[in-house]
């Protein structure tokens, strides 16, 4: 029996986690978080909290180029990652330390391989030695943190550090993958590869077929027991030529899924024949000058705008945190969108319109169940993203403290949904751009459509502002004529693009990829509807100088006498 | 093994789809890359390396990874000048050089488009060199020799395939020599490493030479960690570097090394620190190994360094020094001899360089004095042939490193009279016993990185002891622990009083910089033969302490259920 230690402010017991003895990974862990925090009990610092998280990634790919295999790879790695935290649930080792400096400051996380065999104790005997690295270094950090708040001024948040969650179990069955280094997968995505030589504008080119499947286990001092698979596949196609300016261009066509079952030759070629047309398109493109004007961004170029200008800001951790510029953190019940925008944060949910979304999830990485998080209603913001860290008004957590294994968590995106009422077709969408670019007596306007990802700002040390990266531009003349070109990138400031919000289609896109943020890179989704913005900026993209290469590419086969065989 | 020879002009016959690939591109290249006004290429390069490899990596008898693999590797090197200034030698991160992955299939128009990108980004690098290397010495007067020797045209082909590596063996070795350390509960922890892999090196360049040639490499690393009570962490290591199974000891013969590391790690826990030692010191075993491998190797290489560029005031910097002739590096008697190609079976033997150059045997010592230095193609004022010692890491210059070494005293004595004398040499410092060191770390697997800014800390100049006792007249031996070396460089060697019995070759991997942590499996294998030794006066620090655990170590009874 274990008594657990808790502050004034949450009065709970919770027992000593039963042991599964069918699951080697999840017994060691039970069988360490117990005896470690019981023992820890009788120092002078015990711990009132603990995580321990193992991470198992099996992961497969192939990789053609040409036509030919350039590689081909699998691997195992299990990783543990453990969170102690000393103190109590208000002031704990993970408080900011205010002027502290990165490098005198101690980790608050803890990460290791462990064996990826089923001995229970070398795998205990891993994780008892981060677990003790953990806890000396958080005592020590305490210490520091006590000593912090003497000296400086109270954080304008007076959260806790932590909250309580209920203890639950959650167990998936572990499931296996078939194995994708299949002579039938290698002559498919040879194939496919060898596509790309019909096409003299691409230098280089690749095709990948990779596989995933992850499985986590958490314990935690709250109760808490998980295990949860993640499969995740994904074919993509890769393409780069250079323009007769210098400017290197690169197309990737991709598709996520949770498995290859529904995928064939033509599921390749056809994303080989996207990512060759458009770099063709591109190379021949004119690079557009800076400008500012209206624009639609097409469904997935949408749901990564609204990812990284608005996603991030309503990331919980960052309203109290003092170096963040807090763009949202005061704006709760107050409009900040045109009132027929609507977004939710929903990890539960598995698929859009027959997608496969990278954001599902059914606990977060605090042992949290996933949830449901309305973040707009009708223009106006509601919430925020939570993790386990309070903030002012946010006491609890609603399932969104997530990690890439090794680092801590924090309050991360899942599946960002962005709908609106009063949607139009896409036609009528365009309509209403052209009328626009009339209204304001502009040259184009611009249609964004595919993005290849984006970034933003959010402290206080830098502009808050964001730049998305498109892909592929057009600019849309008034007579309705569209014309492809290249070299840009859309910037921007947050709260001026959301009310430059004028219309959105009845289409949605699925934007699925990776996230990287101060937790590391997870897993995200995005789905948005075409949107018609009153006002754009873009600027021109930094591009490379080199000349395409001297010779042309060898097409046949010479001997080493010259001459063609 | 079978080779043939053909002399050949230009470009010699072809051996596989792969080297037939490079050599069509090569000759395209050759004709036909020219930018603008810029020089074309007047000589080509390709190291080719074809290899497969496994490894297994375990703990306490199971399983922490294992990783299969297969890669085609290309170096290209592309100069362009001439013969006596060119793009190369000089100290830049790029100098025309390329390193590219190759496909795995022999598909003839897969592999000539990958190399059709890296051979025009190599020459538009060497271009780009070479202006800067213009730049750099207009004004002055560069050195007269050749950038590089010339080799006559040579077709040498090792005709035997590159045999199969086997992931069963690397697993089940790891597993059963892991088991034997997890016999030891007491030990932090402990790791086994089983690497095995073949590969054949082709070299082939635009003076018509092409060598090939079949290499095969096994390398098991063992580690054993323990806290000793105040807290200092002991590390100890094993390394066997082979160029086959057959090279490798019996497996009991392994165990029982295994063991003896084991064993040697949990008594250090309570063995005592020694305070700060100043006086004679017997190196043993690995130990004088690592002494002379760390000592020598930059007393050998004759490669000059790479030209710097000017500072922005136009001076140039300072230059680096280098190996010479003449220096007396050892004591009366001692030669030092390297043969690579004598022992066709020894680590870190071989039959061409990396360069393509037969290696030759150099005797580089005698009589303690450096008679000879071991060269690239890259010649010196003094130095003008290369003895096929040109080897690297990567993309790094090709310089000439060691491979094959004996060190060899004229006279020998027991280890019994090796501590007498020792011992004799300690009550002159008022000590009643001597420090012999076993077993150093090796260079490439060392955890420490020493850098000074300042002469407040001296640098070790040696990796750290991980076996060192002290030892009376009456052989009684008791180990110590804590200890690094203080301020050791080449003029300790010159200190050597007796030399003990000469130990048969051991297997290292190292690289052209001898840089730390290559990691046990990266590099390039050398081997060397060497005596143990005792040097006059060494000087050595005690320290320990450290963050010892808190909680106590998992066992088996401590279940959830107690």
């Amino acid at each position: 029996m274990i008594a657990l230690w808790l502050s004034a402010l949450t009065v709970a017991v919770a027992s000593p986690l039963e042991v599964d003895s069918s699951d080697t990974v999840l017994d060691a862990m039970t069988t360490e978080l117990n005896r470690s925090f019981e023992y820890l009990q009788q120092e002078d610092s015990p711990p009132y909290w603990m995580e321990l998280a193992v991470t198992e990634n099996q992961s497969q790919n192939l990789t053609f180029a040409d036509g030919a295999l350039t590689a081909q790879k699998s691997e195992t790695r299990r990783e543990v990652d453990v969170d102690v935290r000393v103190g109590d649930w208000n002031l704990d080792n993970t408080h900011p330390l205010i002027d502290g400096g990165y490098f005198s400051d101690e980790p608050t996380h803890f990460n290791d391989s462990v064996p990826i065999g089923d001995d229970d104790l070398l795998l205990r005997k891993y994780i008892w030695k981060v677990v003790d690295q953990a806890y000396r270094t958080s005592v020590r950090r305490l210490i520091k943190i006590e000593s912090n708040r003497s000296l400086k001024v109270d954080m304008e948040d007076q959260s806790n550090d932590w909250s309580p969650t209920e203890g639950f179990s959650h167990l998936e069955a572990r499931t296996d993958q078939s194995s994708i280094h299949t002579e039938e997968w290698k002559d498919l995505l040879r194939t496919c590869s060898a596509s790309m030589l019909e096409h003299p504008n691409i230098l280089a080119s690749s095709v990948r077929l990779s596989q995933d499947m992850e499985t986590r286990w958490i314990v935690t001092t709250d109760g808490v027991q998980v295990r949860e698979t993640r499969p995740h596949v994904r074919i993509s196609v890769m393409t780069s030529g250079i323009a007769e300016d210098g400017m290197e261009l690169n197309t990737y066509e991709y598709i996520d899924s949770t498995s290859t079952k529904d995928w064939n030759l033509d599921t390749c070629l056809e994303l080989a024949n996207t990512a060759s047309y458009f770099l063709n398109e591109l190379i021949e493109a004119p690079v557009v000058d800076p400008f500012v004007g209206p624009a639609i961004l097409r469904g997935k170029a949408a749901a990564v705008f609204f990812h990284e200008i608005l996603g991030h800001r309503i990331e919980g951790h960052r309203q109290k945190d003092e170096n963040e510029g807090q763009t949202l953190t005061d704006k709760v019940g107050q409009p900040i969108f045109p009132d027929f925008i609507n977004v939710i944060d929903d990890p539960t949910r598995v698929e859009f319109a027959g997608t496969d979304l990278n954001g599902h999830y059914r606990v977060d990485d605090e042992g949290v169940r996933a949830q449901s998080v309305p973040i707009v209603d009708k223009g106006v913001l509601q919430g925020f993203l939570m993790g386990r860290s309070p903030v002012e008004g946010f006491p609890a957590s609603n399932g969104h403290g997530r990690r890439q294994t090794g680092y801590g968590t924090v309050a991360r995106q899942g599946n960002l949904v962005v709908s609106a009422d009063n949607a139009v077709s896409y036609d009528t969408l365009k309509s209403q751009l052209i009328e626009e670019i009339n209204r304001q007596n502009k040259p184009f306007g611009l249609i964004f459509d595919d993005i290849s990802g984006g970034f933003t700002f959010t402290g206080r040390n830098s502009p808050n502002s964001y730049v998305v990266k498109p892909v592929t531009v057009w600019r849309v003349y008034p007579d309705g004529r569209e014309e492809m070109v290249r070299g840009v990138d859309m910037i921007g400031t947050p709260l001026i693009t959301f009310s430059r919000i004028m219309g959105a289609s009845n289409e949605s896109q699925v934007f699925n990829g990776m996230c990287g943020a101060e937790s590391g890179w997870v897993p995200v989704s995005a789905i948005a509807p075409d949107l018609l913005i009153q006002e754009v900026e873009i600027q021109r993209r930094a591009k490379d100088h080199d000349k395409p290469p001297l010779l042309n590419a060898p097409t046949q086969i010479e001997s080493t006498n010259g001459g063609a065989q | 093994m079978m080779l043939w020879s053909i002399i050949g002009l230009g470009l010699a016959e072809t051996s596989s789809p792969l080297v037939e690939a490079v050599q069509v591109e090569m000759k395209r290249g050759m004709a036909e890359l020219q930018l603008d006004t810029q020089p074309k290429p007047y000589w080509m390069e390709a190291n080719i390396i074809d290899a497969s490899y496994t490894m297994a990596h375990t703990s306490n008898g199971v399983l922490l990874f294992q990783r299969d693999n297969t890669f085609r590797r290309v170096r290209l090197d592309v100069r362009v000048g001439s013969i006596d200034f060119d793009n190369s030698n000089l100290d830049t991160y790029s100098r025309g050089v390329e390193m590219m992955w190759l496909p795995l299939e022999d598909n003839p128009i897969a592999l000539r488009r990958a190399l059709w990108l890296g051979m025009d980004d190599a020459y538009k690098d060497a271009v780009d060199t070479f202006s800067q290397k213009e730049s750099s010495w207009e004004n002055r007067e560069y050195p007269k020799r050749a950038e590089m020797l010339t080799l006559a045209s040579k077709t040498v082909v090792d005709s035997e395939l590159k045999p199969p590596i086997d992931n069963t063996w690397s697993e089940e070795t790891s597993l059963s020599l892991s088991s034997v350390l997890a016999q030891y509960a007491d030990l932090d922890s402990n790791e086994v490493l089983v690497f095995e892999k073949s590969y054949v090196e082709d070299v082939v360049n635009t003076e018509g030479v092409h060598t090939s040639e079949v290499h095969t490499q096994i390398i098991i690393h063992a580690e054993s960690i323990a806290k000793a009570e105040d807290g200092s962490r002991i590390r100890n290591t094993r390394s066997w570097v082979v160029p086959s199974k057959s090279s490798l000891p019996s497996m009991d013969e392994l165990s029982l090394e295994l063991q003896s590391m084991a064993e040697w790690t949990l008594a250090l826990r309570n063995a005592p620190i020694e305070d700060n030692y100043l006086g004679p010191v017997i190196l043993e075993n690995t130990a004088a190994v690592e002494v002379f491998r760390q000592l020598l190797h930059p007393q050998l290489s004759g490669t000059p360094p790479a030209s710097a560029t000017p500072n922005a005031d136009g001076t140039l910097p300072r230059s680096i020094p280098t190996a010479r002739l003449g220096r007396r590096l050892l004591p009366f008697g001692w030669d030092v001899v390297d043969d690579a190609s004598s022992m066709p079976k020894a680590n870190g033997s071989y039959l061409y360089d990396a360069q393509g150059v037969t290696p030759s045997r150099v005797q580089l010592v005698s009589d303690g004095v450096v008679q000879d230095l071991l060269m690239s193609r890259v010649p010196r004022s003094d130095f003008i042939n290369s003895t096929g010692h040109a080897r690297a890491v990567g993309s790094d210059r090709y310089v000439a490193f060691p491979s094959v070494v004996s060190v060899t005293p004229k006279k020998r004595v027991s280890s019994r009279k090796m501590t007498r004398k020792a011992t004799q040499l300690a009550k002159q410092t008022g000590s009643d016993y001597v420090l012999v060191v076993k077993h150093i770390e090796p260079l490439a697997l060392t955890e420490d990185f020493e850098i000074a800014f300042s002469g407040d800390e001296q640098l070790s100049g040696l990796t750290m002891p991980t076996e060192v006792v002290r030892r009376y007249s009456d052989g009684r031996e008791d180990p110590v622990r804590g200890l690094r070396f203080v301020g050791v460089d080449r003029r300790v060697l010159k200190d050597i009083v007796l030399a003990g019995e000469q130990q048969d070759f051991i297997g290292l991997m190292d690289d052209s910089s001898g840089r730390y942590m290559l990691g046990p499996t990266n590099g390039r294998p050398v081997s060397w033969s060497v005596p143990s030794i005792l040097i006059a006066e060494m000087e050595l620090n005690g320290q320990g302490g450290g963050d010892d655990y808190i909680l106590p170590a998992p066992t088996a009874e401590t279940t959830n259920n107690d």
